[in-house]
Parts: C-alpha cells; structure tokens; sequence
C-alpha cells in the first residue's frame, strides 16, 4: 500500500473530531493531528506537515480562513473548508481546495479528499 | 597913658570878641571902655558913652534904681548882679542881666569894675505872660478860687467866688473863711486847720471834698473844695478852688428821674405807666409846673391823652383825639409843625383862640409844648409844661422839656418798637415756614411754631442744639457752603434741600438764608426761613417721571407729532416728525404747516374742520396726503385736535400722523398673501382646520378639502367628534391634550368614519394656539388621508419584522448545520457498524430522512428569509429551466410528466444569478408536479415584454392540473401559505423574492385552459 495520506484536523467541536479520529482510520487515512483552533492548527501544520487539512471556519481565537491563509504563505498543503456556511464568493489567496457545507456525508467527503490528494490514489 | 587905659587897651580885643555887651568902669563909677557890642546895639559911640553917658541908655524907670542900687552895692568889692533895661539903637528897651565884676588892687581896693550885660528880654516877658495869664485864668475861672493865710484869713476871692457866695471882693478879703460855711462846718474848719499846721495830717489839701457852703445871704448850697498849700516867704498860705455843686446835683436829680423813666421803657412797662413815671418826675424837679404828653395816634391822625396828673378831666376830654394844625394851641400847633411852641400867656396868644376858654377853666396861663419826635424824624406826640401864671422859660428850662420830650420819645418809640416786634412775633409764629435763627457757631437760638410743625421738636429741644442735626450726612457739606455764600455777600435763596425731621423722615425744604447784623454791621446770625416742599417735590417728581415718561412715548413713536400754534406755524415736532418727513429740526419750527401737506385743498379742509375753534370737534381718522421734504408723497393717517387751557381757550394744535405707506404695501401683500392661501387650501388634498380646545372639537374653521375627506362640506362639520370613533376619542384627546401641555406640535394618524360609513385613516398635523397670556385659543391642524400610507406603513413594517424573522431564521438554520452535522457523524458511523438488512439499519435510514427534512426545512426558511445576494452572469434563460427539470428526474419517478417549449424563436439570455432563477424553476415545477394527479404537462413559453421602460423576458409556466382558487390567486406568494401536505409554503413566496431581487415580477395568469399559470418577468439586464 502506498503511503497513506496524512490528514490534520480542526475543529472547536470535540463530537466532530470525535468522529474524524474514527473515520479516517476507517477510510484508510492517517489522521496526523487535532487542533480546537486556527492557532493550534497553525502550529501542527508547521510540526506535522499533513498532507491535507480539514478545518472548520468558525473556531476561537484564529478562524479556519485565518489559519488557511497563515498556513498557505509557508506550506503548499491541500486545504478543505469545512463549514455550516456557504461558500463564499470571494476568492482568498490560499491553498483552499475545496468548500464543504455541514452536514457533509461520506461519500462527499471521500470525494473531496480524493479530488484534494488525486496523486495518493 | 595909665595903666588903666594900657590895660583896657589890651583887653579891648578879647572884649569885641564877646558876642555880649561889656563895659568897665572905675572905683567911682565912671565908665572907661565900652565893647564894640555895646556901641554896635545901643547905637551909642564909646566917647558918648564914657563917663556917665552910659546911663542915658538905661530905661528912665530903671535908671534911680539902677543907679541907687550901684551907688550901694560899690560900697563893697563884691559881685553884684542887677536886672535893668537899656534902650537900644531901634529905640527899643530890652531887659538886660548885668553883672559887676571887681577888678582889685594887690591891696584889696577896687580898680575898677568890669559890667556884663546878658540879654534877658525873653525869660522876662515869657515871665510877665504868664503871670497876666494866671491872673486872667483866676479872674475868668467859672469856679471860686480863694487864697487865705495861716490863720485862715482871706487873702484874695476872684470874682467867681465872690459871685458864688455873694459877697463883694473888699466885703470878704480879711474876712475868716469860715464866714462862707455854715456855722456847724465853720468851727469844724478852725480846729481842722490847727490841727493840721500842728499834725501835718491832711484832711483836704490836695484831697478835694464835697462841703456845704454858706452864701452872704445865709442860703446853702453843695459845693465841692480842693485846697493846696503854698508856702511864701516861710508861711503857710492855702489856696482853695470851690466848685458849686447846685447845677450837678440838679442834673443828678433830673437824670435820676429820667432813670426811673427809662428803667420802665427798658422793662417793657407800658406806655401810659412810662409816660406817667415821666409826668411824676417833671413835676417834682419842677413842682409849679403841671406836666402833660399827648401821643399821636398814626391811625386816627389826632393827638390822644397820653399822661397827666393835674389836668382836669373836662380838659383832657377835649384835648383827647384833637388833630395837629397850625393855630391849635400849644400842644397842637408843635404836633403840626414840629416845632417847640413857647406860649408865655394863654390869654394873649392867638394859638390859643379856640381853647382859651378852656384854659381858663382849667386855671392855665402859660404853656410850653416840644414835640416829641421819634428816631426817624417824625412827630409821635407832644411833652407840655404848663404855668398857672403868665411865664417864659429860661435856657434851662427850654433844655428841661426838651429833655423830657426826648425821654417820651424813646418811651414811644419803644412802644412802637414793641408792638412791631409783637406784630412780627405774631407772623413768625403763626407762619407754617419754619423760621430758624442760629448763631455763627451754627448753634440754634430761635426756632418758631413753624419749625416746630416742619421738623417736630419743640423750640425746648432745638434751641441750643447745632443746626447740623436736621441736615442729613450727604448733605452736610451744604451748610458751610451757605453761610460763606452769605458772607461773602451771596444770596441763599430758596435754596431747595433735604432735612432730616425728628422721626428721621427725610423733607425736602425750601431754604431762604439771610444774613442778621449788629447795628455796627457785623455778622452776628443767620434767619434760615425754610418751607416744606415735600410735597410739591413729591409732585414735581411725580410730574418730571410722567415727563419723561411721555417724552420717551413722544420721542419714540414712530408716529409724526405736530404742533401749531393757531396760525398753523409749527412749534413743535417730535422725532418721528422729522424722521418722516425728512427735515432738520430747525426747518420745520416756524413754518406753516402747509408745506408738509401734499393737497393744499387738504390743508385747508383741515383748517376749515378740525383746526378750527369754531367748528364742532373732529376727532375721526382720516387718511392725507403729506409731502416729505425730497418731494415724496406718502399716505398719513392722521388725527388731531385743539389743545385747550383750562378755560377751555384754544392754544394751540396738535395733529399725529401715522405713515401707512408701508402698511398699505403690506395690506395688499397680505391680500395677494390670502389670496393665495384660499386657493392653496383649495387645492389641498385634505383640509385645514381650526378647532376649540373643548370636549366636542367644536369646530371654528375649516377648509373646503372636508368634503372630499369626511363627506362633510364645511358648514355640514360642527365637531371633529362628529368624525371620530367612540373607542378612539379619549385617544385623540389625550394626545391633543399633551400637545397643548407641552406646547409641542402634535403630528399622529387616528381613524375616522367617513360619511359614508367607510373607516379612514386620518392623518392630522397641528399645534395649539395661546395667547399672550399662555391661554389656549384653539388648535390649527391640517388633516390628510393617510389610509393608503398607512397600508403602505404597515407592509413595510411587516417587511421590517419579516426581515428581523429572517436574520434570525436564517442564525437557526446556520446553527443547526453543526448539530447536523454531528447527526450525520453519528448515522455515519453507526452504518459502518450496522448490518445493512438489520432493523437497526433501517431505523437509521429513517433518522437520516429526518435529518434531510430537517435540513430542507432550514435551507427553505433561509431562503426565503437570509437577504438574497446574487451571483449574476448572463445566462440562457432555457438551460436553467432544463436544469431545474432535471434535476427533478427523482421527483418524477413514476410520474408521467412533460416539459412542452414555446419560445418562438426567442433571444433568452438575461443577466441572471442561474443558481437562484433555477430554484424559482424548480419550485414552480414540484408544485405542478404536486398538483397534477396522473399526466403532468408542463407548457413554457416565453415573449418579449418590458419592464419599466426596460427590455424584459415574460417566461409563462403553465400545468394542466385543476388551476388555482380566488383564495389561492390573492394568497399563494404569502410565506406559509400551502396547500400540499407536505412543504413548508415558502416555495412561491421564495421564489417571488428571487424574481423580485432580479428587478422582475412573477404572477398569476389566466391560463386559457383552466390549469395554473405564472409570468415571471424578468429584466434582460440588472440596472
């Protein structure tokens, strides 16, 4: 097997990462880190350097646009929005990949890391 | 040549050298040499005077003596002095001392004699003078002198003193001088003068003493004696003058009388009691003599009966109220002319003719009358002495009565003075001015009734006080002031002040001030006569405020004042007067008043109607003509009358004059003004009105717009409650009533029935009207239909409320996303786990449709109410339908449905957000899919159309179902409003809002087949 893709999370809602710490195993990912907020996931990515990160936006402290867009200016990961909000118009300057409004189900999100990390099929 | 004649030769020089005569003579008396003084002032040349030739210039009654006395005196060779006169070269004798010198011989004898002759001329006739003199003072003295011896013995009298004692010279000389005093003195006078030759204790040498002498006839008489004491030839000799002392003591006498006398004028005696004393005392110095004074009465012009004690009462009742004349009497002719009259025989004299019979009878023979004349010149009586016998008065008798008219004088004058006094007295105290007297230290002296009256205290308390006491402390300074003016010979008069009374009231005085003099011309006092003005300042006070008040009145009306004297000559213009006719103060007074008319007929009008005495009064308004001074002619309202005095005289004429040039620019402003208002409020769209502030609204005023707003006309609407409906009346009051207590205006929407039973909604706007007082006149309002307004309000406030539903909807949808989301997690999860044929399993397929609805529900609700922002791009309207309805292929399964196209060719690309435009598509398509039971068909066709003038897209989605009731049509775009089962009734209301956030309108149509129809309009491009 190839190497797994490695994912770092964030999210305020202990149920939420919760459920990615179950899931991705599940789907075959590797699940690399957790942060409650745009801060900490700042932080892990510059530590772990994840092959992908999914966040969501309304967090305390560092929002995840915030973060996406700190973390942009040093990495080239792959960032999904995870939010209860609609994609918004506007165009950031990030490596955001991709918009997911809550509730997201399975398959959708299985879609979306996979159009995020095609190379690690 | 002897010795003699050598030694005279060598004398000679010294001799001519002696400014005296000198002459030498032998032993035997004959002379040898004589100076050359001697030849140079007798005029005799020594050989004449040799010899005996001297003695011819000796004076022949000196020369038997001279030459005697030198026969004896050469005897012995002694120095001898002799006084004798020699005749001189003019012929005159002059005295001559001449002293005799023995010249001797070593044996003792004589050799001759050297005589020196000093010129004594003066010392003797100085001598001789003054001893004639002496004798001349003796013999003319007025008072007896006498010389006697040591025994008492009289030596001389002079003729004074023989005359005092009557006795002859040669009677007296060698007589005692006790001979001239009565014996009792005459024995005292011998022991007093042996007493005194022994003692030396002097009684009267060089004392003087008043004695009583005798004269030869026996008679006595006061006399006073000064003695001194001479001693000749070693005895005492006494010289005595004698004064007679008669004369004084009558005159002591006279002056006693005249003492009494005026000892009673000085006391203030009354005239008659002083002219009496004055009679008593005439008569007893002179007791054959009856003494009378009449005194003249101013008034009556007569003599009346002043004081007498002997005259009979028949004579005095004719002689009382008698009348001064030329011939009447003594007594009346000396009143008449003011002369004495001397009258020695009453029956002789012709002033008598008319009285003598009288006289008689009053046994009167003689009469002598002074007039008695006052200071000032005038007669005030007559002073009379009257004889029993015929007599004519001596010189002391005439001084006697004219003495005693002097003392009846001053005893009349006084009375005079005295009743002036008392009459001056009576002003003073009956005068209401306070009269004040005070001194130079500014001490009070007098102070009358009048004072007492203006300041309240007594005399007792403001005599001896300091004037300063009634001047209050500003104006103390006053007081010096006015005395120095005075002093200076200024005026202080009426002096107008303020005093301060008893009680501390302040008074305002009229103060005269004048000076008081002694008769010597010195300043001794000050009168201060003072008037309480206070009234009259109180007055004049009262009188210059109205002045003034009228002179700003005058000054400051804007209207012109004219007055004229009664030729119509200007005296006097206020300011507005010459402000509005635009002349100078002094072109105006002086000149008639035509030249300010404008209409010389108006003048005279004028003149004729209301400037005229003679006509009735004209008191009306009427409107002229005037003409300022640069020629503009203005219109002056005007009014005017006579100015009268108090007897109704005409004085003058007065005439105000308004200028109503700007107030009539201003009435036909104002009727341009109303003009327009009237037909404003005509045209007004509701109406204007005017109500009380009372309970019904009466109603005072209002325009014609109530008729098209309540059904009213203006003269229908009495109230505004007529108007209003009875639940909303205490609403309306209440708010009207805030208004008038707040003074605010009042601007709110209230319900009214119209006439026709409609309710309308009435939107008023007004305020309250106060008076000056704050009293509420009434209230303006304008009242508008506002029923269309205020639907259109209430959907806008709907809208706001719906929208404030919407944010917070939308918040709910939002944060329901995170709970769903961990649903999902939690389904999710749970079916990795599950069996997916277990009961389990489908239970969590149920939990997940659930959670879909849920998630529609909330998708719908944000929807319809998250504000809608659109992604617009230009876009073929017919792919976003194709799309909507393809993505409705799971809704159509096991459904017959169609989608039939018109689009007749039709350009349909429009600026559109597809997104939003394909979910309007879509939700139009699920309710016709839900509507239609079996066969759905689906007809959309499209024509060009326009919206607001802009080129538009009409898209026309029509369904064959059972088409839409009336409740459906007016309601189906209402949010909620549903007639599925299922839905939450926001499809239509959603996509109304999407259309009409894209500019375009969507609605029901007609469709011709009875199925539903909607027209979305839609602009091609956004504005």
């Amino acid at each position: 097997m190839i190497r797994s893709i490695k994912i770092a999370i964030a999210d305020d809602e202990e149920d939420i990462r919760q459920y990615f710490r179950r899931l991705l195993p599940k789907l075959g990912y590797e699940l690399v880190g957790e942060a409650e907020n745009g801060r900490e996931l700042v932080e892990l990515c510059q530590t772990v350097k994840p092959d992908l990160v999914i966040t969501d936006v309304m967090m305390p402290e560092m929002s995840g646009i915030e973060a996406a867009t700190e973390i942009s200016k040093t990495q080239s990961v792959p960032i999904i929005i995870l939010s209860s909000h609609e994609k918004p118009n506007r165009d950031t300057n990030t490596s955001i990949v991709d918009y997911l409004q809550k509730p997201v189900s399975i398959p959708d999100l299985q879609a979306a890391i996979s159009r995020a990390c095609p190379a690690a099929l | 040549m002897t010795a003699k004649a050598n030694a005279d030769e060598a004398f000679q020089p010294f001799a001519d050298a002696i400014p005296s005569m000198i002459w030498t003579c032998a032993a035997d008396g004959s002379a040898t040499f004589f100076n050359q003084k001697w030849c140079e002032l007798t005029g005799m040349s020594m050989k004449d005077s040799l010899g005996d030739g001297w003695a011819q210039v000796i004076h022949p009654d000196d020369r038997e003596r001279v030459l005697a006395a030198w026969q004896h005196a050469t005897q012995t060779p002694r120095s001898h002095d002799i006084e004798l006169r020699y005749r001189m070269a003019d012929g005159s004798y002059r005295w001559h001392l001449v002293s005799a010198i023995p010249m001797l011989h070593a044996d003792g004898t004589v050799s001759h004699w050297q005589r020196i002759c000093t010129d004594i001329e003066a010392q003797r006739s100085s001598l001789e003078s003054s001893e004639t003199l002496m004798q001349a003072f003796v013999d003319s003295a007025v008072d007896g002198i006498i010389t006697i011896d040591h025994q008492g013995r009289i030596e001389s009298c002079n003729p004074s003193g023989c005359v005092m004692f009557g006795y002859d010279e040669s009677e007296i000389i060698g007589q005692n001088v006790s001979r001239l005093m009565p014996p009792s003195f005459a024995t005292r006078h011998d022991d007093h003068l042996a007493s005194y030759l022994q003692t030396g204790e002097k009684k009267i040498i060089g004392i003087g003493r008043e004695l009583v002498g005798q004269r030869k006839d026996g008679t006595v008489f006061p006399m006073k004696i000064a003695v001194s004491e001479v001693h000749v030839g070693g005895r005492k000799r006494f010289a005595g003058i004698v004064h007679d002392l008669t004369e004084r003591d009558r005159l002591q006498d006279e002056l006693r009388g005249r003492q009494r006398v005026l000892e009673r004028v000085a006391k203030g005696r009354p005239l008659s009691e002083v002219l009496d004393t004055l009679i008593a005392f005439a008569e007893e110095s002179r007791p054959d003599m009856i003494a009378s004074t009449l005194v003249l009465d101013k008034q009556e012009g007569c003599l009346r009966h002043g004081a007498s004690r002997q005259l009979p009462d028949f004579y005095l009742e004719v002689i009382d109220g008698v009348v001064p004349g030329p011939k009447v009497g003594s007594c009346g002719t000396a009143a008449f002319t003011g002369e004495r009259v001397v009258v020695e025989d009453i029956k002789t004299d012709p002033l008598w003719e008319d009285y003598r019979d009288l006289a008689t009878r009053a046994n009167l023979r003689a009469c002598w009358s002074e007039p008695i004349i006052a200071s000032c010149g005038r007669v005030v009586g007559t002073f009379a002495m009257y004889y029993t016998e015929p007599r004519s008065p001596d010189a002391e008798d005439l001084q006697f009565v004219e003495s005693c008219a002097k003392v009846a004088a001053i005893a009349i004058e006084r009375e005079r003075v005295d009743s002036q006094l008392r009459q001056m007295a009576a002003i003073v105290d009956s005068t209401d001015d306070a009269i004040i007297l005070k001194n130079l230290k500014g001490v009070i002296e007098k102070w009358n009734h009048g004072a007492e009256r203006v300041y309240g205290y007594s005399a007792a308390e403001a005599v001896g006080q300091p004037i300063a006491m009634l001047v209050p402390d500003d104006r103390a300074y006053e007081l010096k002031a006015n005395t120095e003016t005075i002093r200076q010979g200024g005026k202080v008069d009426h002096y107008e002040t303020v005093r301060v009374t008893k009680d501390g009231r302040r008074i305002h005085i009229s103060s005269t001030l004048s000076p008081v003099r002694d008769t010597e011309g010195r300043l001794t006092h000050f009168v201060d006569v003072q008037n309480d003005i206070t009234q009259r300042v109180q007055v004049q006070d009262e009188i210059a405020r109205e002045r003034a008040v009228l002179d700003t009145i005058v000054s400051g009306i804007p209207d012109a004042l004219l007055m004229a004297d009664l030729d119509r000559k200007l005296t006097h213009c206020n300011q507005g007067a010459y402000e509005m006719f635009g002349y100078a103060p002094t072109e105006l007074i002086g000149q008639p008043k035509a030249i300010l008319y404008a209409n010389p007929d108006q003048h005279s009008l004028q003149g004729m109607q209301r400037f005229n005495p003679a006509a009735r009064q004209h008191t009306e308004v009427v409107e002229i003509e005037w003409r300022r001074k640069n020629g503009d002619v203005f219109t002056g309202e005007t009014v005017g009358t006579i100015i009268r005095d108090r007897s109704g005289k005409p004085i003058s004429y007065l005439a105000l004059i308004r200028d109503i040039t700007d107030r009539k620019h201003a009435e036909a402003t104002i009727r341009e003004s109303n003009r327009k208002l009237s037909l404003l409020l005509s045209n007004l769209p509701g109406a204007a009105f005017r109500i009380a502030g009372d309970a019904d609204f009466t109603v005072e005023f209002v325009s014609d717009g109530c008729l098209e707003l309540t059904g009213y006309s203006a003269s229908e609407l009495t109230t505004g409650r007529m108007l209003l409906l009875p639940e909303d009346l205490d609403e309306v009051r209440k708010k009207l009533n805030r208004s008038v207590a707040e003074r605010e205006p009042f601007d709110f929407v209230h319900r009214a029935r119209h006439r026709n039973g409609e309710i309308r909604r009435i939107w008023a706007r007004g305020q309250g009207v106060f008076s000056d007082e704050g009293e509420l006149i009434a209230i303006e309002a304008f009242i508008s239909d506002f029923t269309e307004l205020h639907d259109a309000r209430e959907q806008l406030v709907q809208s706001e409320r719906l929208a404030a539903v919407g944010q917070m909807i939308s918040a709910i949808a939002h944060e329901s996303r995170n709970a769903l989301q961990r649903i999902q997690a939690g389904t999710d999860m749970l079916g990795l786990e599950l069996d997916e044929h277990s009961d389990a399993h489908n239970d969590l397929q149920r939990i997940n449709r659930a959670k879909e609805d849920l998630l529609h529900l909330f998708e719908d609700l944000r929807s319809y109410a998250a504000p809608i922002q659109l992604d617009v791009r230009a876009k073929n309207l017919a792919e976003v339908w194709h799309q909507a309805w393809a993505n409705l292929e799971v809704s159509r399964t096991g459904c017959d449905a169609e989608l039939l196209e018109n689009t007749g060719g039709l350009e349909l690309t429009c600026i559109i957000d597809a997104f939003r435009i394909e979910q309007v598509f879509r939700n139009l398509m699920e309710n016709a899919l839900a509507a239609c039971s079996s066969l759905v068909r689906l007809t959309v066709s499209c024509i060009e159309s326009e919206i607001n003038g802009a080129p538009a897209v009409c898209v026309s989605i029509c369904d064959n179902g059972p088409g839409l009731t009336d409740e459906q049509r007016a309601r189906v775009f209402e949010a909620f409003f549903t007639t599925k089962s299922k839905g939450t009734g926001l499809g239509m209301a959603i996509a109304k809002r999407i259309v009409e956030a894209h500019q375009g309108t969507i609605a029901v149509g007609d469709a011709r087949d009875g199925g539903a129809e909607f027209l979305i309009t839609l602009p091609r491009t956004l504005s």
